[in-house]
Order: structure tokens, then sequence, then C-alpha cells
């Protein structure tokens, strides 16, 4: 199993949590997937929509870095979490059952996923 | 009848050398005893890589024949955050071709006779200034 | 394809219809000259052979007998062909920019090209490992005979680099390869045994790199243009760019101090270490925002409908005539519906 399956794997233990990739915050691309990947969402779409969001609210933020995305909707959050670090951002994305979920332990996992993978 | 070689002129061709050369930064052309010609650079001294380029070929000359390899064609520098290449243009001029890691020599070794003979034929006007 | 008589196959052949596990490629030159201009990721366009029968296309992975006396005619054929036979080698491709493409079991681990960045280069031009350290790497990876395909886990074992961070980036090297590849003109290729490269994970299927080529070259196509063109484009900051300084995303703000007029977007990807086509969207973003300008005509494209996001300190707000809706992006909320 490649390292970056494995990493996402680890997610899977998280309660409620349906499916996760690893996406190119920048062009897009799919790195990696588990779980139910649709759930995660297209790719390349969700790197649009982050990119858009930065664009657009970004200077808001102190240092106009966008940290995470959560859209919800009637069962389910998908939670898009930035992976700073030296290269390109990438985008942790995950697909949570609300029934299953809650939803700031989930957030917490993902924040300090990200922050792992940033080490 | 000869114009005298224009300054712009060999400038458009160095110019030209970033679209027929991927990965060419700056390039500088110079006489065979370190002086600056003409140059197309950003952010090296011109007058400094002159002076270096006639040391360069020299001592990649004198290699050339202690090795008995034949006559010289050019030398490269390659270094982690970019290459440098210096050759002849005809007896008394060279050029050095700057570029990133990711210059393309093979497309630069091509295009050389090209760009050799370019620049010859607008140094040309200089002889029989 | 024929084997050289170099050729050493490490597995057992089991007999007809199973092809070698790990068959290096051997030094057989299979490479007619390619169609020119051809991008990496078109599909094949069958051709009749010189001897004037009709060839068929090359057949899908879906398990069918290779047929080894056919050169492949495309580059996307050779390599889907290579896939099936699970070889390992090198593919080198001569053009403009050439690039080498290298095999193992037929999964692309790395392509290296003048088109875009190494990872070596770009793991120190982003100064995410310094020279020292990569020198001591180098070394040591050396010393326990380790250079080469094991250079990767040298890295993430002397903690220079994490292991997901290589892998990802060893991927992403891999499609940005092929795309720059796409954009130019290759002319021929040839084969090799396996040459030592840095790289990490398993590798990519060639059939996903072209899907993905072709999914850029045609996103680029949309937002801008023809991507060959964008590629050879030289910017500049434009005059509000440096107004919104300090507001604006880091990779942004460093693409601005490098677009100097002279570099076009692959100078730019190889000046901060980054991926040719994430600098062609990433600038494609901000040629939106107004914050780019452009040496000589711009290469056709759409005209800006980006209304002004980036507020002026002095001019009062534009007309409503400039506006106009921002492109909507596509994400489906109801995808994430039961």
């Amino acid at each position: 199993m490649s390292a970056i399956e494995a990493s996402l794997s680890e997610l899977l233990k998280t309660p409620g949590l349906t499916g996760a990739a690893l996406v190119d915050g920048v062009t897009g691309l799919t790195y990696g997937a588990v779980g139910d990947a649709p759930e995660a969402g297209d790719g390349a779409e969700t790197a649009e929509l982050t990119a858009l969001i930065t664009d657009q609210v970004g200077r808001a933020a102190a240092d106009n870095e966008l940290e995470s995305v959560i859209v919800t909707s009637a069962r389910r959050y998908l939670v898009v979490q930035t992976v700073r670090r030296t290269g390109d951002p990438l985008l942790l994305v995950a697909a949570l059952d609300r029934s299953r979920t809650n939803l700031a332990l989930a957030t917490r996992q993902l924040t300090a996923h990200a922050e792992g993978l940033a080490a | 009848m000869h114009a005298p070689s224009s300054v712009t002129s060999l400038v458009d061709v160095l110019t030209s050398l970033r679209e027929r050369v991927m990965g060419t930064s700056e390039s500088v052309l110079s006489t065979a005893d370190g002086l600056l010609v003409a140059a197309d650079a950003d952010s090296v001294q011109p007058e400094a890589i002159a002076a270096l380029a006639a040391a360069t070929l020299g001592i990649g000359a004198r290699m050339a024949q202690q090795a008995e390899a034949g006559a010289l064609r050019d030398v490269v520098i390659r270094c982690g955050g970019g290459q440098i290449v210096v050759l002849a243009v005809g007896d008394r001029a060279l050029l050095s071709v700057l570029g990133d890691e990711g210059l393309d020599i093979a497309a630069l070794q091509r295009e050389a006779p090209a760009i050799v003979k370019e620049l010859s034929a607008l140094l040309a006007g200089d002889v029989s200034a | 394809m024929t084997d050289g008589p170099r050729l050493a196959t490490t597995g057992e052949g089991t007999g007809a219809g199973h092809p070698p596990e790990t068959a290096n490629l051997g030094r057989a030159q299979i490479g007619s000259p390619g169609v020119p201009g051809v991008p990496f990721g078109e599909p094949d366009v069958p051709r009749p052979s010189p001897d004037g029968t009709a060839q068929e296309a090359p057949r899908a992975p879906d398990g069918q007998e290779p047929r080894q006396d056919a050169p492949a005619r495309t580059l996307r054929a050779l390599l889907l062909g290579l896939r099936q036979e699970a070889r390992s080698g090198t593919v080198r491709v001569s053009g403009t920019p050439g690039g080498t493409i290298h095999l193992r079991d037929g999964l692309i681990v790395a392509i290296e090209s003048p088109g875009t960045p190494s990872v070596e280069s770009a793991l120190l031009k982003s100064g995410r490992i310094d020279e020292e350290g990569w020198a001591r790497a180098l070394a040591t990876a050396r010393e326990t005979g380790a250079e080469g395909d094991a250079l990767g886990a040298t890295l993430v074992a002397q903690g220079l680099v994490g292991a997901v961070e290589l892998e990802v980036l060893c991927a992403a090297t891999v499609f940005e390869g092929a795309f720059a590849l796409s954009l130019g003109r290759t002319a021929e290729w040839e084969t090799a045994e396996p040459s030592p490269v840095l790289r990490c994970g398993p590798g990519i299927e060639p059939r996903a790199a072209a899907e993905e080529t072709t999914r850029r070259l045609a996103m680029v196509s949309r937002l801008w243009g023809p991507a060959a063109e964008l590629a050879r484009a030289r910017t500049r900051p434009s005059s509000q760019a440096e107004r919104a300084a300090g507001r604006l995303p880091r990779r942004y703000q460093s693409l601005l101090t490098a677009a100097n007029g002279r570099r076009t977007p692959r100078d730019l990807a190889f000046v901060l270490g980054r991926g040719l086509f994430g600098v062609m969207v990433d600038l494609i973003r901000m040629n939106d925002l107004e914050l780019l300008q452009w040496e000589g005509a711009r290469p056709a494209g759409r005209p800006s409908t980006a209304p002004r996001l980036i507020p002026t300190e002095q001019s009062p707000p534009p007309a409503p005539s400039a506006t106009l809706p921002r492109r909507v992006p596509r994400a489906r909320p109801d995808r994430l519906g039961p």
C-alpha cells in the first residue's frame, strides 16, 4: 500500500467518516482516496471551489491563507482541510455522515492529520 | 557596401535565444579577450560574464588539447540551480548562455549553428569597418 | 516488441500468454518517428502500415495478447503496450521539449523534461530541502548502494521529507511531465534499460496520465486559450497588483515577485520549484483578478469576466459594466445528498 493510502486509511477510524481523499489544491489532482471515494467529491471541483473561496474571501483573514471549508447538507458534511506545506497546498477532503459523526471532534482529527502530513 | 553591426540586432538575436531554447534566462556575447559586446541580461553582470567566458573557453580548449579530444565545441557548467554553456562564435567572439537547471542543452546544440551564423554575419560588419 | 540481445528478464516466464513479471526493455529501438504534434493525451489514430495493409488500433488493456511485431505509432500507444507487458525501462523522447519516461512494471514512476522541474529540482528550489541535506542524502544512498530507485526512501529515512509528501511530489511530477511533453512536438523515441531516478510510490498508470493530460489541456483551452501559447507567454505584475500586495495568498505573491516580463510560466515554475500546470492555473486565476499584464499581444482568449475583487485605494468603485458575473464553479451540492 502506498504511503498516501496508508495515511488516509487512518482517517477511516474517525466515527462517521465515509470517504476521504488527498487532493492537490492547485491542480485538482486526486493523489489518493479511501472509503467511499465519490462521497469525497470530485477533486478538481473541490480544488476549484476552494480556490474561488480563497480568492474571494481570503483577504479577510490575517495572513490570507484559507484553513478549511465545511459544506453542510441534509445528511452529510464535506470538510476540506488545507494541508499547509512548503509546496503547493494539499487538500484533505473528508465526507462525514451527520447522523454518526461529531463534527467538532472530526475536524480536530482532520486538522491534526493535516498537520502531521505537513511535518 | 556594409552597415556597421547594429547593437540592437545583436541583442535581437540574443533575445531570440529565449524563444528558441527552452530554459534560457540570459545570454552574453563577448570577445575572445573578455570584453562585452552585447547582452540580453536580467540579473547577471554582463561584463563579469564576458571576462569569465574567455577564461572558461580558454581552459576548456587546453583541457581538450591535453586529452587529445579534438577541437573544443562548448563548455557546459552544471550547477544545482542552473547551467551555463559557453561556445565560440567564429574566431573572435564567445557566446555564454545562462539557464536554469532545465535548460534544454540538446535544443541549444541543435540551434547553435544557426545562432552562430546569425551572430557572425552581424559581427562581420565590424571587420570591414 | 522485439527484445535486444542484452535483455534480462527477472521473474519466471511461464509460457505462452504470460508476459514476464518485470521484463526490461533492452536496447531495441522501436520508435519510428512519432506523429509530430500529437500530445501525450490524445487518442490514437490508426494509420496504414508501410506495406499498405490497414493496422488495427492499439488494443485496450483487457488481456489481449500484445502484437509482438507491431511498432507503436504514438507515444501513448507505446506506453499502453509497455504497461500491458509490465516492462521496466527508460523511454527517451526527443522533441521540443523532449523528455525521459521511467517505467517500472509498466507504470510511470518519473518523467524528466526541460519543460517542468524534476522532483529534485522542486525539493531544492522550493526550499523544502537544502543543498547540504540533499548532498548528504545522496552520499548515504550511494554508500548503501541505494542510489536511484531507493534514493526516495533514503530522503524519508533521513527525515528530509515526509513519505506522503514525497509520494505526492513524485506523482505530481509525473503528471506535470506528461503535460509538458504534450505541449511540444515529440519527434521520436527510443527505449533503454532502466536508469536510476528518484521515485517514490507505486507509479502512475499511463492511461491515467493520458486522461489527466487531456483534462488539463481542455481546462486551459477553456479558461484561456491554447495551452502551448500560454506556455510561451511572458507576464509581469499589473499596476493593481502592487496595490493588492500583502492581501494575496502567499503563492500568488511569490509568482508576482518572480514574474519579471522575461519569464514564461515554465520559467516561473523552475524559479519557484513548482509544476508547470500548477503555475499556469494560478496565472490564469491571477489574470482573472487583474493582477497581471502580458508582454506583447496577450494570447487569444476570453475577455476577463472577473469583477474587480482587489479594492483600489484611490479610484471609486468601477462602473457596473465592469462587474460581470464570475464564472461559476461546477461544484454540485446535490451530490452530497442522499
